[in-house]
């Protein structure tokens, strides 16, 4: 017998053992996401599968580890209006960073938002080192608490809880800030405020200078910042949306009139539409129209326009024209029909 | 060398021919009808906005009745507004989506209360689509995102309800009670409930490709997509519906059998037409020049929207269509299903198809729009003498 291993199959032996491992892994992955052993027991009643922590049920208890290292419990929200969300993997920033918002202008009144997540990407490593959040997060990699709270079927999940441990709310998808902000209103004010809020203001004075502010150009796919553009004496027409795919051909369209327009032919003007409008949409819907102006796209907030509190624009703020003096300073600020039908009259 | 030159000559022949082709095949998509102008002696134009240059093949539909917009409940907030209706004392009633809400103003457009508030519990709602006044003065109300259906007295109580689980808005209510609901998936174009919710007929069959579009080969999974209509009810339960994805219409009767079916016809029903194939094969990945202004996703698939909703005028006895896009609304009579004519907004106010909803009361219109979050009376006006 000579020696097992040698240098002519050490190739061979190697590969088995790759094999092994990659195996363990698989079988290690499947295990801890799916309950192999329930083929072994009786078969479970069909309703099961499909439980779901329903309005008037009690939350039931658990424990998890935060991000930050720290052991909580269903103790830890006793007494509290506890919004326990769910968010499998991909960190949704606008929802987390709300959160925040509703934490800090409703903590005082028993408000405590708890996040639950399966993985820490780096995404949101990224996001909670950019813009610290107060409440924690549990980490549930074994999920625990995704079979617990029953989220184990959908990506993201929201349960509502009063002081008491009542659910109040139950989703398995998350919501939008505005609802979210109804909701809180409604249990923790007792008055939802359906008008629009009054901090909605225009942080932009006249005087001001235009913030760096990072863009794409949509048309070449470049990036830069405002600062790039040539400001002096020109006019930036920003358009928001609160749902940017319904509002997006009515703006092309509005785009392409003004382009035709000789009366704007001798103004420097500049599109910019904001970051929750999407580069793909917008670059296959351009295709279709011959618009030949400059667009641009936010990769940022623009946060001289509104308030962290505020979910939504009114309609008349959804497309802003801000205009600029010989100085690059903002000399005004309008609505677009205003500043249309001004041009129409002069 | 002679047969050289012989070669060259063939070669650049075709390439001038297939250069010819192109250009011709080129032109004539690009002169597609896009864009909707009024045009002299108020016909309505249909042009392509995007090549203004090439104007060839315009089309004309002559339009004799307009209607002007009256804004309603001025300096009120509404959040995706749907639906004004009546109840028989004057009082409006108008679904305020995103607030999870239904408003209630008295005759004089004045804010009196509001039924529902977001939320998961008996009297609560969540992104309504939808509601209807019963003959009974109850309110039935599709709580979408709560899966339900909500049945409210007047005064915004809950009196009955169940589970239903398709979140489309239309729904119908007749003179015993029952609850006509949009139901593909079981089968049939209409499901009839009680307020318990037991169901207790079905009626309509399922349209299918070939029929809803003569030319185009069936296919099986367009069925249930295709069948997704608008409804409404008159005082004797004639069921009337609208398709979504089909210009087509049609009238049954209190006992569910079809009395007669109508194509919507004219030529801005074949632009129309000609938008929502555009859409599909756009959507399956062929590059298209026109695009709909108006989709709608059901079941994952993006469609364009032929029939936005569909209004019975219970005193003339007209049907009234809201078109899916430029705000047009097509008028047909009750009972052959025929074309009357078709409306639109007065001359330099031709919309770009934000008006939403469609009802009618008493003889006048009602619309909602999405965009601007407004409600509106619509005054119609006739050009005609003998239509005044």
């Amino acid at each position: 017998m000579g020696r097992v291993v040698t240098k002519k199959n050490i190739g061979f032996y190697l590969t088995i053992a790759a094999t092994f491992v990659v195996n363990g892994l698989i079988l290690g992955h499947l295990f801890s996401n799916y309950d192999f052993l329930s083929v072994f027991r009786a078969t479970p009643p069909p309703e099961e599968k499909h439980l779901h922590l329903n309005y008037g049920q009690p939350l039931p208890p658990f424990s998890g580890m935060t991000i930050t290292g720290e052991t909580i419990d269903t103790d830890f929200i006793h007494g509290k209006w506890a919004l326990i969300f769910y968010f499998e993997r991909y960190p949704v920033t606008d929802f987390l960073r709300y959160c925040e918002v509703l934490s800090q202008k409703y903590g005082s009144s028993g408000l405590q938002p708890v996040g639950i997540t399966r993985v820490v990407t780096k995404e949101l490593e990224h996001l909670l080192d950019n813009q610290p959040i107060s409440y924690p997060v549990i980490v549930d990699s074994k999920n625990h608490l995704r079979n617990l709270l029953h989220f184990r079927y959908h990506r993201y999940g929201l349960l509502f809880v009063d002081p008491s441990g009542v659910i109040r709310l139950s989703l398995n998808r998350l919501m939008t800030p505005n609802d979210l902000r109804q909701l809180v209103e409604r249990y923790l004010v007792g008055s939802i405020n359906y008008e629009i809020e009054q901090d909605w203001v225009i942080k932009l004075q006249p005087g001001d200078l235009l913030p760096p502010y990072r863009l794409i150009d949509v048309k070449r796919g470049t990036r830069l910042t405002l600062q790039d553009l040539e400001l002096i004496s020109s006019t930036i027409i920003f358009f928001t949306a609160h749902c940017p795919s319904c509002r997006l051909p009515e703006y092309l369209h509005q785009l392409a009139m003004m382009e035709r327009s000789a009366s704007l032919e001798a103004q420097r003007l500049y599109f910019i539409f904001s970051r929750r409008f999407s580069l793909r949409e917008l670059i296959d819907q351009m295709e279709d129209l011959t618009v030949t102006l400059d667009i641009y796209l936010a990769e940022e907030e623009f946060e001289v326009l509104g308030s962290p509190y505020v979910t939504r624009a009114p309609a008349w703020a959804e497309v802003i024209v801000i205009m600029t003096d010989e100085n690059s300073r903002v000399r005004a600020i309008e609505p677009l029909d205003r500043w249309l039908a001004e041009f129409q009259k002069e | 060398m002679k047969g050289k030159r012989r070669l060259w000559s063939i070669i650049s022949m075709t390439v001038l021919t297939v250069a010819l082709i192109t250009s011709i095949t080129v032109k004539e998509r690009s002169s597609l009808l896009h864009d909707i102008d009024r045009g002299e002696d108020n016909d309505m134009v249909l042009s392509d906005s995007r090549n203004a240059h090439t104007r060839s093949s315009q089309e004309k539909e002559k339009i004799v009745t307009t209607y002007r917009k009256v804004l309603l409940f001025e300096g009120f907030r509404f959040d995706i507004p749907k639906f004004v209706r009546r109840d028989r004392e004057g009082n409006y009633y108008v679904l305020d989506q995103n607030n999870h809400r239904i408003c209630v103003f008295d005759p004089s457009e004045k804010f009196r209360f509001q039924i529902g508030r977001l939320g998961q519990g008996p009297e609560d709602l969540n992104h309504p689509t939808g509601f209807v006044i019963g003959r009974d003065g109850r309110l039935y109300v599709r709580d979408a995102d709560n899966l339900r259906i909500q049945i409210f007295d007047q005064q915004g109580h809950r009196v009955a309800g169940f589970q239903s689980p398709l979140k489309t808005p239309s729904m119908a209510v007749n003179s015993h009670g029952e609850i006509f609901l949009n139901h593909p998936t079981k089968g049939h174009l209409i499901s009839v409930y009680s307020s318990e919710g037991e169901l207790r007929r079905q009626f309509g069959d399922l349209i299918s490709m070939s029929r809803a579009y003569p030319g185009y080969s069936d296919d099986e999974k367009y069925r249930r997509l295709l069948s997704r209509v608008m409804m409404d009810m008159d005082e004797e339960d004639n069921l009337y519906v609208a398709y979504l994805f089909a210009p087509i219409i049609q009238k049954y009767d209190a006992s569910g059998k079809l009395v007669w079916e109508q194509r919507l016809e004219g030529p801005f029903i074949d632009f129309l037409t000609k938008i929502f194939w555009a859409e599909m094969k756009h959507r399956t990945g062929e590059k298209q020049k026109l695009r709909a202004p108006f989709t709608m996703s059901i079941d994952g698939v993006q469609m364009a929207v032929i029939c936005k909703s569909i209004a019975v005028d219970r005193t003339t006895n007209r049907i009234f269509v809201l078109l899916g896009f430029a705000d047009i609304i097509y008028v047909a009579d009750g009972v052959t299903g025929r074309k009357i004519e078709l409306i639109s907004q007065k001359k330099g106010e031709i919309g770009r198809g934000s008006l939403w909803t469609l009802t009618v009361n008493n003889g006048t219109l009602y619309g909602t729009r999405w965009a601007r979050a407004r409600c509106y009376r619509l005054v119609v006006s006739s050009t005609d003498p003998q239509r005044r």
